[in-house]
């Protein structure tokens, strides 16, 4: 019996590229052979992945993990694989936030949703990443069991070593820094991080500063919009900064820097830029909706206002108050237990082994 | 897990709000256009359709030509011609469009790296030319 992963593609770094991996290697560790076969394969990951153009043909007892975060023609192959076909929805984002901005994109959403209606049918459990996605799933028409298990988050990659330059850079000038990590895309709603960070700098404090890191590689028209409403408010260029595309070690000094992690998305799956802001205990203020409730789990501070005066004031006070900010990085500690490596492989273990019995149970009963 | 009662926070927020004086109107951000689900529903089957949006209408010329049946027949044997050549070079171009796009993200990640470098080790230079 083998536990196969199969994805549209793995990079290195990437949400889903780092849970397959993590999955790939927690499977090895619990004495499974397993494999992982991708579409499109990041050079650094190569050595572990395969291409699916050398994809073996699966056996009945096989169990086939199937990673779906896009549209693509597998999502139709899938069904035409035997073994145990288990579903692990990422999310994908609806096509309406994509459609002025980048209608390939919007088209390829939009495909994707239907794709995933498909395998509705073809699916003999899901995995999501969070109970938003479970749900999301449920309104697709997925009537497996659905169990709900969070990716996998490299912790230990947050301890390498900070890029220096970029902490020297901003380091010791008395100004609050605030940052949203997260690729720039309307769905994550840069616009209103901006109009609460012009409200706090108003009325709050003046010495702050804004930092979005993130690529826009794709979202071009969304962030020249971002750049003319920055410009509107009278903004300057030093106190929102866009990082554009950057290292690893450069991510890392940014959150090294950080006062406080805001984040106002309108659409996540499971968000682990906040798992993230935990890891290096900044106060998270975040916007309840989606799966970001779910992530959280009564840590941070979760507004139910857009109002960016509300929320100027409410960051002011996780700042300010040290007993509110204390209180808010206690419970963002405790949560990020649930999230740790142990306690998720755990998850994963019983997961696959109720697959592994189950199937057993079918075969037994066949005969 | 100690909660903290955003609810009452936000309130409170509110109240201070009202009595103080604050300039709460921004420009706006620039909206939305209307989007292609709205003119084209049937594809965008997942997401509730702007009503408002499918009232308009449009003068229409009509054209007549082949009876429906036989140009549906003719488009039908041309696809079933045309499809087969031009789907597998349309396929491979994009993917390898995906992959050029791909590797110059990568290409400019590298770029960056050793850009850094470089900096670093000039100034490592220039430092060891102060010394002598």
């Amino acid at each position: 019996m083998r536990v196969i992963q199969v994805g549209t593609s793995v990079s290195y770094g990437d949400a889903v590229g780092n849970d397959i991996m993590a999955i790939y290697h927690a499977l090895k560790a619990f004495g499974y052979e397993t494999d992982i076969y991708a579409e499109h394969i990041d050079y650094r990951v190569k050595e572990y992945v395969k291409s699916v153009d050398k994809m073996p043909t699966f056996k009945d007892d096989d169990i086939v993990l199937y990673h779906v975060s896009i549209s693509t023609p597998l999502n139709y192959e899938v069904e035409k694989w035997k073994g145990k076909k288990v579903v692990i929805y990422h999310n994908i984002t609806p096509s309406y936030f994509f459609s002025d901005i980048n209608p390939p994109l919007a088209d390829a959403c939009a495909q994707g949703i239907r794709e995933m209606k498909h395998l509705a049918n073809v699916a003999d459990y899901g995995l999501a990443d969070s109970e938003f996605n479970k749900q999301n799933m449920i309104d697709m028409g997925f009537n497996c069991p659905i169990e709900v298990i969070p990716i996998l988050v490299p912790f230990d990659d947050y301890k390498k070593t900070p890029d220096l330059d970029t902490i020297n850079k901003y380091k010791g000038d008395g100004y609050t820094n605030l940052l949203f990590v997260g690729r720039i895309a309307p769905n994550k709603c840069h616009e209103d991080i901006i109009a609460t960070y012009y409200q706090y700098k108003k009325y709050c404090n003046s010495k702050s500063r804004l930092f979005f890191v993130g690529s826009d590689s794709g979202m071009e028209i969304y962030a020249e919009r971002l750049r003319d409403y920055i410009a509107k408010l009278g903004l300057k260029d030093d106190e929102v900064i866009f990082t554009g595309h950057i290292t690893f070690a450069q991510i890392l000094s940014y959150y090294h820097l950080a006062d406080a992690f805001i984040c106002m998305s309108e659409h996540e799956g499971f968000c682990v830029p906040l798992l993230e802001a935990m890891c290096f205990n900044k106060p998270i203020l975040a916007y309840d909706s989606c799966a970001v409730p779910w992530t959280l789990g009564g840590s941070g501070l979760l507004t139910n206002t857009k109002d960016p005066l509300v929320n100027a004031k409410l960051l002011n006070r996780l700042l300010t108050n040290q007993q509110l900010k204390d209180t808010v990085l206690a419970n963002q500690k405790e949560r990020l237990e649930f999230f740790t490596h142990d306690c998720i492989k755990t998850q994963l273990k019983d997961i696959v082994e109720k697959f592994v019995r189950n199937k057993h149970e079918k075969i037994k009963g066949n005969i | 897990m100690k909660p903290v009662d955003t609810d009452a926070l936000i309130k409170e927020i509110k109240e201070e709000i009202e009595q103080g004086t604050y300039n709460q109107e921004l420009p706006e951000f620039k909206k939305r256009k209307p989007s292609r689900m709205q003119i084209h529903p049937e594809r965008y089957t997942e997401w509730v359709i702007d009503e408002d949006a499918l009232k308009g209408t449009k003068n229409v010329t009509l054209v007549y030509g082949l009876p429906g049946g036989v140009k549906g027949f003719v488009l039908k044997v041309f696809r079933k011609i045309v499809v087969p050549i031009m789907h597998p070079a349309f396929y491979q171009q994009n993917q390898f469009n995906e992959n050029v796009a791909y590797s110059f993200e990568l290409l400019d990640g590298e770029i960056q790296d050793l850009k850094k470098i470089i900096e670093k080790q000039q100034k490592e230079i220039e430092g060891l030319k102060k010394k002598l």
